[in-house]
């Protein structure tokens, strides 16, 4: 009973940290109709602003890993995206995948291949006993940090004048932005919020394996996009909600495989969301802007 | 209509097919006389054209992104592998069936066997993926990218895993891949014109529209991802013969970078930009090889070339999203003839500046 209490809090974790993905893919594309590939190289970006940060206290290191992304996420903004705005989602689609590619370029050419190690958070390492449990301090820490965050960007969304404009943008940005809505501003809030969950992603990701790499964003851009597809492209809480389902459905396989064939884990959970798709296409959550008008 | 009226026409509508044949065999020719280097570079293109046109008949037909095609590209190297691989060599490799393990077969069986594995994965995946709607189901074929990935990786008595396959009788005369890369250019321009290819145009320009007029575009989209899967295997396979050897490396992010960069780069909507595309990019490539090679201001690293190229894509992305040639066919040369007095032959829409 303890062993799969456990399992389901290690299920809750990877869940978390999927639905921070998800949600930071799924907030610009409710608006731009932009998937954007090169959220993984905001996080990866977080997790080298953490290695460079690494001696500084604690809350500067979660403000150096915050800072970086959102710096690159407004640049991109700014530089790639804004003057294509409006194209196609397949040219919006390439866009973000040569410029996840570049960055993962450059962050080669500039810190090489090789893992950057770094002690982060020393106080978020081992485990807690939690009603006869054994629980890792950090599953603890991102479940929690992941709560906040969402019930932040919850709060934001549905309680402030600017959270309003946003969810009317993704609606119908051609409408909101009749009704007075500034584009720019709006859209380079979803940028800032996408590049702030990645910083934490980041953060996160960086106290759990302790190094940085230039493929960092990789899996948790495969993943995000997955969970923000079962959850049903275009809307927020379908892509938390993915997020979730993906991360307890990985843990769950992760258990019960056997030995055997556990390495094709991986193959288990994409060959599992394909499978699931093809009986729910929309994923779990339909928006209203997914469907086809006539 | 007289019978010159008549000819006329058929060159008129066979011209996009026959300048682009032209073209590469052109270059071809030009280039096969240089430097073992040159060669190398002229093979790997021709290789990297196949794999263009591959992804281009589903692509730029439908109208959704595939990031999968890698996959395609895997099953038909490794079933090139397992079929040519010397018997000696494949039994200490991997643990397949007897008649697997001893008996080989010609390059040519080889390749066209490489393709169709390649075309029965695309058809059994395309199944439930074109359920799906464009965006979702291009996004979905990322996790075929995976799969098949993970698969390749870990079933040691099929691939060998993380080390992969090598012994594959190499090529490398740039001849033996041309007839390949014409094959395919034929093979796609062949699909586009049918009446397969204009259903599927018509539902990537207005799906529901295409819809209405009784197009099932489900099963249109299903039959490109399998005639594109075919020539991505048989890309595939030529891929293993150039290189020789094979890892579940090779057919992961970098490739599907590689090739998707071509596409959008030439104009993923027309047989011309797949191939002006594969050219230019090859050209420009080869060139950021030798910069980061001989140049001192930039230290040896090979990080440089993947970030020139990727900063070429996104300058041509921003600057003429539609591709160098957008998004058209080669245009017949009359219709150059009398708007500027010179005539010279094909590339005019391709060699334009960026607008």
């Amino acid at each position: 009973m303890s062993s799969v209490l456990e399992n389901l809090i290690s299920g809750i974790t990877s869940g978390s940290l999927y639905a921070l993905y998800a949600l930071g893919i799924a907030v610009i594309f409710g608006i731009m109709r932009l998937v954007n590939f090169a959220h993984g190289e905001l996080i990866m970006s977080g997790t080298y602003a953490v290695f460079l940060a690494a001696g500084l206290p604690v809350p500067l290191q979660i403000a150096v890993a915050l800072a970086a992304p959102l710096v690159l996420a407004l640049g991109m903004e700014r530089v790639a995206f804004r003057p294509i705005r409006g194209a196609s989602p397949g040219t919006l689609l390439v866009t973000s995948f040569a410029l996840s590619f570049l960055l993962q370029s450059l962050a080669t050419l500039i810190f090489g291949t090789l893992p950057k190690a770094a002690n982060i958070a020393p106080a978020l390492q081992g485990s807690v006993g939690l009603l006869g449990l054994t629980v890792a301090r950090l599953d603890l820490v991102t479940i929690a940090v992941t709560l906040a965050l969402l019930g932040g960007v919850g709060a934001f969304l549905s309680r402030t004048r600017f959270g309003a404009q946003m969810r009317a943008s993704a609606e119908d940005f051609t409408m909101a932005r009749l009704l007075g809505v500034k584009a720019d501003r709006v859209i380079a809030a979803a940028f800032a919020i996408s590049g702030m969950l990645a910083g934490i992603a980041g953060f996160l990701l960086m106290a759990q394996t302790g190094t940085a790499t230039p493929t960092d964003g990789l899996y948790p851009l495969l993943f995000g996009l997955v969970a923000t597809v079962v959850g049903g492209l275009g809307s927020l809480w379908g892509a938390v909600l993915g997020g979730y389902l993906v991360g307890l459905l990985s843990t769950l396989l992760q258990v019960t495989l056997p030995d055997s064939i556990r390495p094709y884990h991986d193959a288990f959970v994409f060959g599992a969301i394909f499978f699931f798709l093809v009986f729910r296409p929309s994923g779990l959550v339909v928006p209203r802007i997914a469907r086809t008008r006539v | 209509m007289n019978a010159s009226d008549r000819r006329a026409a058929v060159a008129r509508r066979l011209w996009p097919l026959v300048s682009l044949l032209l073209l590469v065999s052109l270059t071809t020719l030009v280039l096969a006389g240089g430097s073992p280097s040159l060669q190398r570079v002229l093979l790997t293109g021709l290789v990297d054209l196949v794999l263009v046109v591959g992804r281009y008949c589903f692509v730029g037909q439908s109208g959704i992104i595939s990031f999968g095609h890698a996959a395609f590209m895997a099953a038909g190297a490794y079933t090139m592998a397992l079929l040519t691989i010397p018997a000696p060599l494949k039994g200490s490799l991997v643990a397949v069936p007897h008649t697997v393990r001893t008996g080989t077969v010609s390059p040519l069986i080889a390749i066209l066997l490489a393709g169709l594995v390649a075309a029965l994965l695309a058809a059994v995946v395309s199944i439930p993926l074109m359920r799906l709607n464009g965006l979702s189901a291009g996004l979905a074929t990322v996790s075929l990218l995976i799969v098949v990935r993970v698969v390749s990786q870990n079933w040691d008595q099929l691939t060998n895993g993380l080390g992969g396959l090598y012994g594959i009788p190499p090529i490398a005369d740039p001849w033996a891949a041309l007839p390949w890369a014409l094959g395919a250019i034929v093979l796609a321009f062949a699909y586009q014109s049918s009446r397969f290819g204009l259903r599927l145009r018509s539902s990537r320009d207005d799906e529901v529209a295409a819809r209405s007029i009784g197009v099932h575009v489900k099963l249109e989209r299903g039959l490109a991802f399998v005639v594109s899967a075919f020539v991505t295997g048989v890309g595939g396979a030529l891929y293993a013969r150039s290189v020789g050897a094979i890892n579940p490396d090779s057919f992961f992010l970098d490739i599907t970078f590689v090739v998707i960069a071509m596409l959008v780069v030439g104009g993923t909507t027309s047989l011309a930009g797949a191939v002006v595309g594969t050219l230019a990019l090859s050209a420009i490539s080869e060139l950021l090889r030798q910069a980061e090679q001989g140049s001192l201001l930039v230290p040896a690293q090979s990080g440089v070339r993947d970030v020139g190229l990727a900063v070429v894509v996104l300058v041509v992305l921003l600057l003429r999203p539609q591709g160098l040639t957008g998004g058209r066919e080669l245009p017949f040369p009359t219709v150059r003839l009398r708007r500027r007095s010179a005539a010279p032959s094909p590339p005019p829409a391709s060699t334009q500046a960026p607008s």
